[in-house]
């Protein structure tokens, strides 16, 4: 089918379709990747190193106050959490907007 | 569709080969992968209006299906894929839903301030027994986070959104939309707790609904309708939680005030009307979140929302009422 003006929006939705088929692919491939994570975050044994102690010259005595990263990565993933409960909650709301007349 | 799955796999190898670079002593792998899979199912009050059916308002049950991947790049770049399965049995199943989306969020820390960048696309196919295409829409944001000591912060975001109705039914549903948000985050009790509040104001701009967009219109006597979908929205909420394992409570409440640019017009065969429409919506909600484990939990949610509108018993259509949704949803990420 060919389309024309405003309907090459149209046309370019309704090829959109593929997206259910692509989807599976994208699964499969997180699936796939997910045990490599795995052994990414594993601790190699050999890599496993005793603390390190410092020594007296190298001690700073009056550091400066840290800032607090876990607290700040802690937060960083609750909003991005929200933002995908948000998207999802537009998703099942999706299409329901027809009160709007 | 062959570009698609060849990005994906691009994509994919460039994670895992970032992966293999990694240096030994960060902590933080260069590529990640998380998401989810989720089940449940609810009841909403009010499908009739929901779905823009004239006449009577009735209740009805649905089973979602929910799935959810996202692929995370050195921290900053997030890719993932969503896709949603709204069965509903009443009406044949023609109000049965698939939905599939696509999203890239990028995230940067510039030090006094972070910025979050992201877009999302989306394409959703109704009618369970000829899957039809239904909406497709776009959207992104821009938002800058500026944190005020250890347990307050503030959010600045801008939206942008474009809405395309694609079944004929819905055609008239195409337009962009613009809004500006200020927000504030108060993190209180350890972070256990998180008080959020903030402004919302845009503009929601459709095309207008002639008299067949309404089903059922023609057929209760009206002869013409020329409603105006071209908006100015405000909206003041806020939003409530707190954390006490293994269980999460969350309150929201949002008030909504729209205004409409211009008047409805509407005819029957003995009057012509007209009357802006403006419309005044309060809709809280709560939630309660049990958590099995880090990766399982199960979720109760009841919202009600109340619309007193201009447009009434005595004009084209009743646009006043109340609407509750319960639903329940179990989730297991990965």
């Amino acid at each position: 089918m060919e389309y024309h003006g405003a309907g090459v929006i149209q046309g370019a939705f309704e090829r959109m379709r593929f997206c259910v088929a692509v989807l599976p692919v994208f699964f499969v491939l997180v699936a796939t990747a997910f045990p490599l994570r795995a052994a990414d975050t594993l601790p190699d044994a050999d890599a496993v190193k005793p603390p390190v102690t410092p020594a007296a010259d190298e001690v700073v005595l009056d550091p400066a106050p840290a800032v607090d990263k876990d607290k700040e990565e802690k937060r960083r993933e609750e909003r991005q959490k929200e933002r995908k409960e948000d998207r999802k909650k537009k998703q099942q709301k999706s299409g329901k907007g027809k009160c709007k007349v | 569709m062959q570009g698609l799955i060849f990005l994906l796999l691009f994509i994919a190898s460039l994670g895992l080969s970032a992966a293999e670079e990694a240096p030994e002593d960060e902590v933080a792998p260069a590529v990640s992968f998380s998401g989810s899979v989720g089940l449940g199912g609810g009841y909403e009050s009010d499908v009739a209006r929901s779905q823009g059916l004239v006449g009577g308002r009735i209740g009805a049950g649905d089973i979602i299906f929910d799935l959810s991947g996202e692929v995370v790049l050195f921290e900053e770049v997030a890719i993932g894929a969503l896709f949603l399965h709204d069965v509903m049995p009443a009406y044949d199943g023609r109000y049965t839903r698939m939905a599939t989306g696509l999203t890239v969020d990028w995230y940067r820390d510039l030090g006094p301030v972070e910025i979050d960048l992201g877009a999302a696309g989306e394409l959703s196919l109704i009618d369970r027994f000829d899957p039809t295409p239904y909406f497709g829409s776009f959207d992104g944001y821009v938002e800058l986070v500026i944190p005020h000591g250890e347990t307050l912060e503030w959010l600045v975001t801008l939206t942008g959104a474009y809405q395309h109705g694609l079944r004929d039914d819905v055609a008239y549903l195409r337009g962009p939309d613009l809004f500006l948000q200020g927000a504030a985050r108060w993190h209180f009790d350890e972070d256990n707790g998180l008080f959020a509040g903030g402004y919302r104001a845009g503009v929601s701009l459709r095309e207008e609904a002639g008299l067949y967009d309404l089903a059922g219109l023609a057929e209760a006597g009206f002869t013409a309708l020329a409603a105006c979908n071209e908006h100015f929205e405000q909206a003041l909420f806020i939003k409530a939680s707190y954390d006490l394992d293994p269980f999460s409570f969350i309150g929201r409440f949002s008030a909504i005030h729209r205004y409409a640019f211009r008047k409805d017009l509407w005819a029957t065969l003995d009057e012509r009307k007209e009357k802006r429409r403006i419309e005044l919506v309060i809709a809280p909600s709560l939630e309660t979140r049990v958590s099995f484990s880090d990766s399982s939990d199960i979720s109760v949610q009841y919202d009600i929302e109340y619309t007193s509108s201009s447009i009434g018993k005595s004009d084209y259509y009743d646009m006043n009422g109340l609407r509750h949704t319960v639903r329940i949803l179990a989730t297991q990420y990965f």
